[in-house]
Formats: structure tokens, sequence, C-alpha cells
């Protein structure tokens, strides 16, 4: 079980979340005409066997939406922070 | 104001506690939401009805038989048992909520034991003090669960869900007539 | 190497079992292959062993970092069919399962495949016409596919939930009476024993740690048991597939999800096919040990750790009783996880990489099991003519570039959903 804190709620229980995948995936600009570019936010990911900065969302709680760095070989958590507060 | 859906339910949970699941009137319940300046501009609107904004989103801040629960950095719920006439404030939304929620009170030695067989929150008085509340899921629905006492719980639970959810929470008691 | 037979089991009875010969060798690394496989699974030993026997080419190592079959070979839920619907997908996977149908003869090795018949159970009308557009497609493609109501499957699956208090009542189930299961470790072994007989080192306890690069070209692997060069390196390490091509600066379309697994007590024969439930993501079919093997939802996060969560238990056990629910009786006896390669697509990747001397095999979904042969197959035909096979030419990693996402769930790029 994951237990996920939530910068709003305290620490929570995986069930209260939704997984939001990598969080350091940028979407282009709009105007962004270079189609090399749109492939790589749609579709290529670091997915490391390590740390991970990825979104969740408290969908069961505050629903505010929190980056969390967690090692995705271990499980162990390194913060979580709310997601309109972090440049990741 | 949802209408009083069944008669108080009363059992004991497998580990012999008692407990009453018992419908009580909501109130009103109103929602203030917002975006930019959202601690400035609902402290001000609050503080016109003698209530504020709390600083957390653990503590149930209480005046009266109204409750303030900040449940995420930029929303606010108040529960009262009058109207509450917030002004009206461009860049702050009220929402009434009070149809849309329904209050079940869990009383007794066993209130605590029942909810963790349900929620995954720590229910000691450490992890749970009384006077807070947390906002969780109950079979997948949101519930607010506000700490009036040791072993007194108020829920908040979506009137669409709230027959069939006392009757979940019912099924955890080994029922007495 | 001696050649499994009614005649050896009764001599090697009679000399009392202590002569059988090894059944792969145990070498040490050579300095040097013409092709280096990375990946000890059913897969890669696949692909060594079609490397020697179709295209002769037997200098070969098959590298592993752990046990051979250790892997995602070792912890699936075994389950072979090819009810694929999207081309592409259709005809490799009937390849495979007709691959699997002589298997045990082609390897000498009994892999235990056993055609018990695979029910998928619908409980809508809309979903009763998305399986039957699915058996559609396969039948147009020669494959096996039947359709019964509810009326027919009560008869055949008695013990499933077919009261009034059913969540999802069921309207009837669709077939491929030539789908089943087979033993995942036979097929390791008779894969390995049968390229070990054709001179391919395998070699276990070997973690690939880089590569050895000529300018841009991969020329070998640097391994915990020293340097070993190659003309081609391959990867066929699905569940890892983005951390080893990461070492090659390769950035892929997967996130490395886990997937559990459980077997209940041993029972006597009660299920005797393999029947997946439409109210939910969740299979169930009996070992020939008596437990039941049961398998349902990812836990929905990345995570390379090989083990999950009671919430997908609880969510896994659900379904199980809200289909059969005399399964509440019984406990569970084991309960293990797997790291898979969810794909943006939940379809494959096989070819030749934007690398020169690098070759993929990965992004096996959950579904990497029933494949291992065509994989293999298919694998050992694009690393030995250096063009994909058709069967298997709609896997590659460019498709998601060009808009020929092979989609078979509809869940659009998001691997979890897939």
């Amino acid at each position: 079980m994951l237990r996920i804190y939530c910068p709003v709620c305290g620490l929570r229980d995986e069930t209260e979340f939704t997984y939001g995948e990598d969080a350091t995936v940028r979407r282009p600009d709009i105007s962004e005409t270079d189609p090399k570019v749109w492939h790589e936010y749609v579709f290529i990911r670091e997915n490391p066997r390590g740390r991970h900065k990825e979104y969740w969302h408290h969908v069961a709680g505050c629903r505010q939406w929190i980056v969390v760095e967690r090692d995705t070989l271990t499980h162990e958590m390194f913060g979580s922070f709310l997601a309109r507060e972090v440049t990741v | 104001m949802a209408k009083k859906h069944q008669s108080p339910v009363r059992g004991t949970t497998s580990d012999g506690l008692p407990v009453t699941i018992r419908e009580v009137e909501l109130g009103t319940l109103t929602q203030l939401a917002g975006w930019e300046d959202f601690d400035i501009l609902a402290d001000g609107i609050l503080r016109k009805q003698a209530l504020s904004l709390p600083s957390d989103c653990r503590s149930s801040f209480r005046r009266g038989l109204t409750s303030v629960w900040r449940i995420a950095p930029d929303r606010v719920l108040v529960r009262s048992d009058t109207a509450m006439n917030f002004e009206a404030v461009d860049e702050i939304v009220t929402l009434d909520l009070s149809h849309s929620r329904v209050c079940l009170r869990l009383n007794g030695r066993g209130a605590a034991s029942l909810l963790s067989r349900m929620v995954a929150l720590d229910l000691s008085e450490a992890g749970f003090p009384i006077g807070t509340f947390a906002q969780t899921a109950i079979h997948h629905v949101s519930v607010l669960i506000d700490r009036v006492g040791m072993e007194e719980f108020d829920l908040c639970i979506p009137t669409t869900f709230a027959v069939s959810l006392t009757g979940f929470i019912a099924e955890h008691l080994n029922q007495v007539a | 190497m001696s050649h499994y037979s009614a005649l050896s089991i009764l001599r090697h009875g009679l000399l009392g079992n202590k002569h059988w010969p090894r059944a792969w060798r145990d070498p040490a690394p050579k300095p040097s292959y013409d092709v280096v496989i990375v990946g000890g699974g059913g897969h890669g030993l696949a692909t060594a062993y079609y490397l020697a026997k179709e295209h002769g080419i037997r200098n070969v190592a098959v590298l592993e970092k752990g046990w051979l079959g250790g892997g995602n070979t070792g912890r699936n839920t075994t389950i072979v069919r090819s009810n694929y619907m999207m081309p592409g997908n259709t005809e490799f996977y009937e390849r495979s399962v007709q691959m699997w149908e002589n298997l045990s003869q082609d390897l000498n090795y009994n892999v235990m495949l056993s055609q018990r018949g695979y029910y998928y159970v619908f409980h809508s009308p809309g979903q009763g016409d998305a399986l039957r557009r699915r058996a559609n497609v396969m039948r147009a493609n020669g494959i096996d596919a039947e359709f019964f109501d509810r009326a027919e499957i009560k008869k055949r699956l008695p013990f499933l939930d077919y009261s009034a208090s059913a969540r999802f009542p069921i309207y009837g189930a669709f077939l491929q009476s030539r789908a089943g299961t087979a033993r995942h470790d036979a097929v390791a072994w008779g894969y390995a024993r049968g390229a070990d007989k054709q001179g391919v080192d395998i070699i276990q306890q070997c973690e690939v740690l880089g590569y050895i690069w000529e300018t841009d070209k991969i020329v070998g692997v640097e391994t915990t048991r020293g340097p070993i060069r190659a003309n081609k390196v391959a990867l066929a390490v699905a569940g890892h597939t983005s951390h080893l091509a990461s070492k090659a600066g390769l950035r892929l379309p997967i996130e490395t999800h886990l997937l559990q697994a459980f077997v209940t007590e041993p029972l006597k024969p009660l299920v005797d096919h393999v029947i997946i439930y439409g109210g939910a993501h969740f299979y169930i079919s009996q070992s020939d040990k008596g437990g039941l093997v049961l398998g349902g939802d990812l836990d929905g996060f990345n995570s390379y750790a090989q083990r999950g969560g009671l919430p997908i238990v609880e969510h896994t056990l659900q379904s199980a009783i809200a289909l059969m629910p005399s399964l509440s009786r019984l406990r569970l006896l084991r309960h293990w996880a797997g790291a898979v390669d969810m794909t943006m697509d939940g379809s494959p990747i096989i070819g030749k990489m934007p690398i020169e001397g690098l070759w993929l095999n990965g992004g096996w979904n959950y579904g990497g099991f029933k494949a291992t042969p065509a994989s293999g197959y298919c694998f050992a035909w694009t690393i030995a003519k250096g063009e994909p096979h058709p069967d298997s030419a709609e896997f590659t990693l460019s498709r998601f570039e060009r808009g020929y996402q092979i989609d078979e769930t509809g869940a659009g790029p998001y691997p979890k959903a897939q």
C-alpha cells in the first residue's frame, strides 16, 4: 500500500487518490507545429527505475492535484507539494 | 432540507461495542470557493457573520451551532442551523449545498471502531483529535467526517447515496431492535 | 543431453533417476558472440532457440540478471489465447497459438498446453455486441470463435452467479475453444534446453550494466560478469525495457506497472476452463495442482517493485466472488506480482532500434506469456534478416509517430488504462 502525504489533508491511503502519471511532462504551446514535439509529449516517457515525480489527484479528500516524488523500485516517498506551487 | 430516510440503527461492532447511527438535521450547508486572494476575500465575507477563515484544513471552527471547515486551500464549507446570507463578492462563488448532503451521527463507544472498518484513517485520539474533521471516502463515496466527541462523529454524505451508504455502514453492526 | 521419451523415463527410473543429464549447461561467458540476447525469460530463450533452429545462428548468448525464467515468465497467470481484433495483433497471436499446439513435440519438453477453452462472460447487450464483433473478426481470419446465450452458459458454467441478486447479470459468453493454459516454467525450461542443445550459451546471474560503443554503434554489453562483445544486442526484458533502453539513450512509449496474481488453496476440479469476467477486469482458471489462479487489474501506478498492495487484492477478490460466489469460502494461498511494460497503445514493440546494433522486443503489457513462441520466432527472424516478419510487422516503435497505434482496448495513450 502506498501512504501518500497530501499537503492539505496529511498522510492518507492510496485509495483516496487517482494516479496522474509523470509530472515532468510539459504540454507544448498550442501553436507548436513540430509533430516531433507533440509525439514526445503524448507518448514518450522517462519511466525511471528510481525516483519519479508524479501527479496524484486527491479525489476522495481535498480534491487537489499534488506532485509526489516516489522511488518506483522501493515506493519510498520523498516529498509532496501542491501542483500549483511546483515548477517540476 | 432532506427528509429523514430511516429511523435510528442501533447495534454493536464485532468487538461488542455499542453504536447508534441516526440521521440528524444537516441545517444549511454553504460552500465558498475562489481563486486569487481567496484568503482575504473569504475571510472578509465570513467576518461579517462573526466567523473567520480557518488557517488549516483539519480544524473545525465552531461558533454556537455553526461549523466552518476549510476543505481546500481555496474552498470553505459552512454548516449552520440558520441561513447564511453571505454577501456577493466578485472572485468568490457561493454555493448552497443544503440539499446535496445528509448528516449521519455515529454515537457510542464503538463509533471509532465502526468507522475503522470503512475508512483508511487513524481514528485514535492523537490521529484524529476531537474538533477536527477529515474528508475521505466510504465505499468510494466522498464523505466529510467531523469528530465532535471522543465517541461521536458527524458524517456529511451525499444525498444521492444516503440510503445505500447508511445501509452499508449499518451492515457492519450486529443490529439490535 | 538425452531425448525425453517413455523409454528414457523407464530406463532412468530403473537407474534410480540419478543419471539424468543436465537440461542446459552453465558456461562462462565468452568474450564475444554474434548475437547477445539480454533477458533469459520465455521470449529471450525462444528467440535464441529460433535463431539457432530456423536461421543457423548458434553463436548466441542469453544473459539473465537473475535466474532463468524468474521474471514475468515465472509470474503470469498462464493464459494462452488468440482473440485479438486489431490488424497487426490478430495474425500474430494466432501464429502463437498454432506454435503452442506443437510446442511440446518441437521442444521435446512437455509444456503442458491445455486447450481447455476461454469463456468471456458478458453482462449487457452492448458488451455482447462488442464481443460478437471480435468473434467475427476472428472467424474472418480463420480463428475459432463461438457465441452462447445465457441458457447455454448456465449449462456449461453452472457455478457462476445466475441469481437475481448478481451484481452484473450474465447475458451470455464468447468462447475460443482452442485457447487455454500452459505451464509457464516449462516453456522457459523447454526453450532453454532446446537452445542450449544447439550451442546457445545461457548465462545466468549476469546483469547488463551498460553498452560497449564504437562511435554511435553498439558493439557489446558491460555486465556483472565482464564485457561481452556482439554484432547484435537484442533486448527481451519486458518490465525493464525502459531501464535497459535508457542506458543506450533511448526513451520509449512505455510505463512500467505492477500486476498482481493469486492462487487459492487446492481443490478438486471445479473450473475446467479459463473464465473472464466481463463486469470487471478479472480472470480465473484452475491449475493442475488444484489451486485457482486469479488475476485482475494493475495497481495503477509506475512500479518496478514486483509487489502490490491490498486495495487490488480486495478489488480482485470482490470480482472473484461476484462471478463465483462459492469462492468466498476459499483461502488464498499465495500472492505475487510482476513488473510489466505498459505501452501507450497496449500493443508490443518488436524491431530494429534507431541505434545501430540494438534490437528490441518488449512492451508486452500484461499479455506476453501467450505470445512467447511467436515473439521468439518473429524476433529471431527480425534479427537474422534485418527486417520484420510479416506477422509482427506492425509492432514498430515508429507507429506512434506515424499515427498507427494498435489500440486494442481503445483507451488512448494511457498506459494504466490499457
